[in-house]
């Protein structure tokens, strides 16, 4: 059996680019979910795991935070997510060799899943400038129907770890709420 | 292939006409072959590891059933890279003789089950005749076919593509699937509206109250006396 130990630190990588992206170690170790990488199936991360009140208090924070979001007006809106698809670009070799650590993608395909969230906040900060409404022509007199769309409350969103999909981590920023 | 097989719109199925099929299995058996599996950090392989060692085993586990249901296996064994903890393997190409058992079923591996067809219709409705709904493809210069394969007659999946690979997709169009892989539309076309709350308004700057449909709901003074 010939055992190649092509990349003995991957661990060490791991702590290089999260160090690198402003997390610091206390995010991802000392926790109980254990991470491995299956590239060579070394542990890479210890998580913390979100107990039930956790959950609930995040929810809570979200819907404080989510009253003061809905009166931000959708273009002023879409510069968060230009500014989100800004931080990809400057990050995206760290970000998808992170992809390909943690799913085993190859170093193309991990950079592909960073470039589909740029995409994904280009394409939401065009749609913020250009979010129409319809007006309707009624079938009462002196009547008229309006549809426009705003901003949706916040929606719970959970981090599977989905066969060759990229990093948890990363995965939920593929859809920007510009709305 | 890519990402090992593991993607979800991963081709799964690869049905061919019976007048290239003996030209083009063999060629795609050695290209099966000689692609190169190994860690994506130290190299350019093209195909690396499988998620986990359950992965494996269900991989294995569809082609044993496979052969089982009469399929030529080629390819499919572990590959020894970076010791017993990560599991490589070779991908796998499967002859079958008809549409049964692992074929109809997601393995989420580098298997790809080939089936023969004699006309369109009988292609499209080997296509058709599975669970799943998320992307396919057709291959073909004759615009009858094409136009035929993206119809209400043809594919009847969420993603239909024309001269390329079924996985891979732009965020400018729609994603998402049928039946059991449905469950919506994420990014492009019209999808994103999912994302917005749509609201709906009805504006009277009239003095009457009349009700959408004719409705008469009209309450006279005397009987709101009680």
């Amino acid at each position: 059996m010939t055992e190649i130990l092509s990349t003995p630190a991957i661990p060490a990588i791991v702590r290089d680019i999260l160090a690198s992206l402003g997390i610091g170690t206390d995010r991802f170790q000392g926790g109980t979910l254990v991470v491995t990488s299956p590239i060579d199936g070394t542990p890479i991360a210890a998580v913390p795991e979100t107990t039930a009140s956790d959950v609930a208090a995040a929810i809570s924070r979200a819907q404080a935070a989510f009253l003061q979001w809905r009166t931000v007006p959708a273009p002023r809106r879409g510069e968060l997510v230009r500014r989100l698809g800004e931080e990809l670009r400057v990050n995206k070799a760290a970000v998808g060799r992170l992809v390909t650590i943690e799913v085993g993608k190859s170093v193309s395909e991990g950079l592909g899943e960073v470039q589909e969230m740029i995409d994904i906040c280009d394409f939401a900060v065009g749609l913020s400038r250009q979010l129409y409404g319809l007006t309707i022509q009624s079938e009462r007199a002196d009547h008229r129907l309006i549809a426009f769309g705003g901003p949706r409350p916040h929606v719970a969103s959970g981090c599977l770890r989905r066969h060759g999909h990229g990093g948890p981590a990363l995965h939920d920023a593929k859809a920007p709420d510009c709305a | 292939m890519g990402t090992a097989g593991q993607r979800c719109t991963t081709l799964r199925r690869l049905i061919v006409h019976e007048s290239v099929y003996d030209v083009l299995v063999p060629k795609l058996v050695s290209v099966y072959e000689s692609i190169s599996v190994g860690d994506p950090l130290t190299g350019d392989a093209l195909v690396g590891p499988l998620i986990d060692g359950a992965a494996f085993e269900a991989m294995q586990r569809s082609l044993a059933a496979a052969r089982e249901a009469g399929g030529t296996v080629h390819g499919g064994a572990r590959v020894d890279i970076n010791g017993k903890d990560s599991f490589y393997v070779r991908p796998a190409l499967v002859e079958m003789p008809s549409q049964v058992g692992p074929v109809v079923e997601e393995t989420f591996a580098p298997i790809l089950y080939v089936l023969k067809y004699r006309n369109l219709d009988q292609a499209i409705a080997l296509h058709n005749g599975v669970s799943q709904g998320l992307s396919s493809s057709v291959f073909a210069t004759d615009m009858r076919e094409v136009e035929r394969f993206l119809s209400a007659q043809g594919s009847d999946c969420g993603i239909a593509n024309v001269n390329m690979g079924p996985s891979g997709a732009e965020i400018g169009g729609a994603f998402g699937g049928e039946k059991e892989t449905g469950g919506g539309r994420e990014s492009g076309s019209d999808a994103w509206k999912a994302y917005m709350r749509r609201q709906t308004s009805a504006v009277n700057y009239g003095r009457g109250m009349p009700l959408a449909q004719g409705v008469k709901f009209d309450v006279d003074e005397g009987s709101a006396q009680v």
